[in-house]
């Protein structure tokens, strides 16, 4: 998105009306095009207001042409826009020095990174003599981020689309406060929540944020979405064994439980498919991620 | 408020165009592009030394559009946030211009710069 579309999109963002903004990664959407002959995008999007996916993600998610094709179809229910992150200087109305901050605390999971940022961007000067962002989030991406060459032949970059979607859904919280209501992440890749929770605290203690207004950000993992589609119906209980075998694997799971007294016991622990069939029928339950 | 006054304390103004740019997260680069003052020109500003007062003139009222301020607010601007003091990270490289690490101390140094890293990390 280059130009007027970035325009565009800050000004839908800026209107007021309180939004429902859901970002987009890969794992989640090759999980939506397994299961879409069983619950429709309509079910699933025609709640939101909007949907992104950062160019970072969208890269990976055009590996597949099933994917690709999901994504389209999805501006039959919803507002889709895939934003370039060239484009985030814009949506942060050009606080390079802000941005800056946030790429680098969506990274603090991986030391290498950080030292990276702060090697190769920052270089030991005050934050607001960094190079133009252009410049040094082409260096951050081409020479910061690990990478693989994939047997079609593209550079996969190690952490590319979890990062930028971290970011971007900061950008949405804090500059957008006003007129987003809630900022969903369709992921299930821990990177992604651990990117996004790290961030979080060390926003929370920044001068520079702590004292702002901004919306939460919350998760729907693969494994939320199952819970969600059996209360509401999307999936009923004579098939839910067979779709649980056919699309779940044991995974790790944060969640919490209701015990006898009202008090919240809280857990985050690897559940096999049998638990997890079990953990369907438990309304005391709230999967976090 | 004239702007000859502002001309006249061109230093100070400078040190306020800096202060603004820091307490509203802005660099120098973004800075310049959102109110279309090149680069060079922001630097000879923020150091004081624009000796044009119709240059003067010009570049100041783009300031001040972007930030919604007038001519007082920019002379008596009073920082956000005091100056913290940053944790440094010092290099000492003594090795010859060109040479080049072996792998395995490249490996190394590597490793004590993730240390240090997130001995900050755990610090703050």
């Amino acid at each position: 998105m280059k130009g007027e579309g970035i325009k565009e999109l800050k000004k839908y963002l800026s209107i007021g009306k309180p939004l429902k903004v859901c970002i987009l990664d890969n794992n989640s959407v090759e999980f939506l095009t397994w299961v879409r002959k069983n619950v429709s995008p309509e079910k699933i999007f025609s709640q939101y207001d909007m949907i992104l996916i950062p160019k970072w993600v969208w890269v990976e998610v055009c590996d597949s042409d099933n994917r690709k094709s999901y994504i389209n179809d999805l501006k039959h229910y919803s507002k889709v826009q895939i934003i370039d992150e060239v484009d985030y200087l814009t949506l942060v109305d050009y606080k390079e020095a802000e941005l800056y901050y946030l790429f680098l605390y969506c990274c603090y999971n991986v030391s290498r990174l950080v030292s990276f940022i702060k090697k190769n961007i920052l270089k030991n000067r005050p934050v607001e003599d960094l190079d133009p962002y252009e410049e040094w989030l082409n260096i951050f991406y081409e020479e910061g981020l690990d990478q693989r060459k994939l047997s079609n032949g593209r550079i996969q970059k190690k952490n590319a689309g979890e990062i930028s979607i971290a970011v971007l859904s900061y950008i949405l919280s804090y500059y957008y406060s006003g007129s987003i209501d809630t900022i969903t992440i369709f992921s299930s890749d821990r990177d992604t929540y651990e990117f996004v929770s790290k961030a979080k605290e060390i926003l929370y203690k920044d001068e520079r944020f702590k004292d702002r207004s901004n919306t939460s950000i919350t998760f729907k993992s693969n494994d939320f979405l199952i819970y969600e589609w059996t209360r509401l119906g999307y999936i009923n209980e004579d098939n839910i064994d067979a779709f649980v075998d056919n699309y779940r694997q044991t995974r790790r799971i944060k969640f919490t439980r209701k015990k006898q007294d009202n008090s919240i016991e809280e857990q985050d622990k690897l559940i096999e498919n049998t638990v997890f069939l079990e953990m369907l029928k438990d309304s005391t339950i709230h999967l976090i991620f | 408020m004239s702007m000859e006054l502002l001309f006249e304390n061109r230093k100070l103004i400078g040190k306020n165009i800096l202060n603004i740019i820091k307490d509203n997260g802005y660099t120098k680069s973004s800075f310049s592009r959102l109110t279309n003052i090149s680069r060079p020109t922001l630097d000879k500003l923020i150091k004081g030394e624009v000796d044009s007062l119709a240059t003067f003139k010009t570049h100041i009222q783009k300031i001040l559009e972007s930030q919604d301020m007038n001519e007082e607010q920019l002379l008596n601007y009073v920082p956000k946030y005091k100056t913290k003091k940053e944790l440094v990270f010092a290099l000492s490289d003594n090795a010859p211009e060109n040479h080049a690490l072996n792998p395995k101390a490249q490996e190394m140094f590597g490793i004590l710069e993730d240390i240090v890293h997130m001995c900050e990390l755990y610090y703050n």
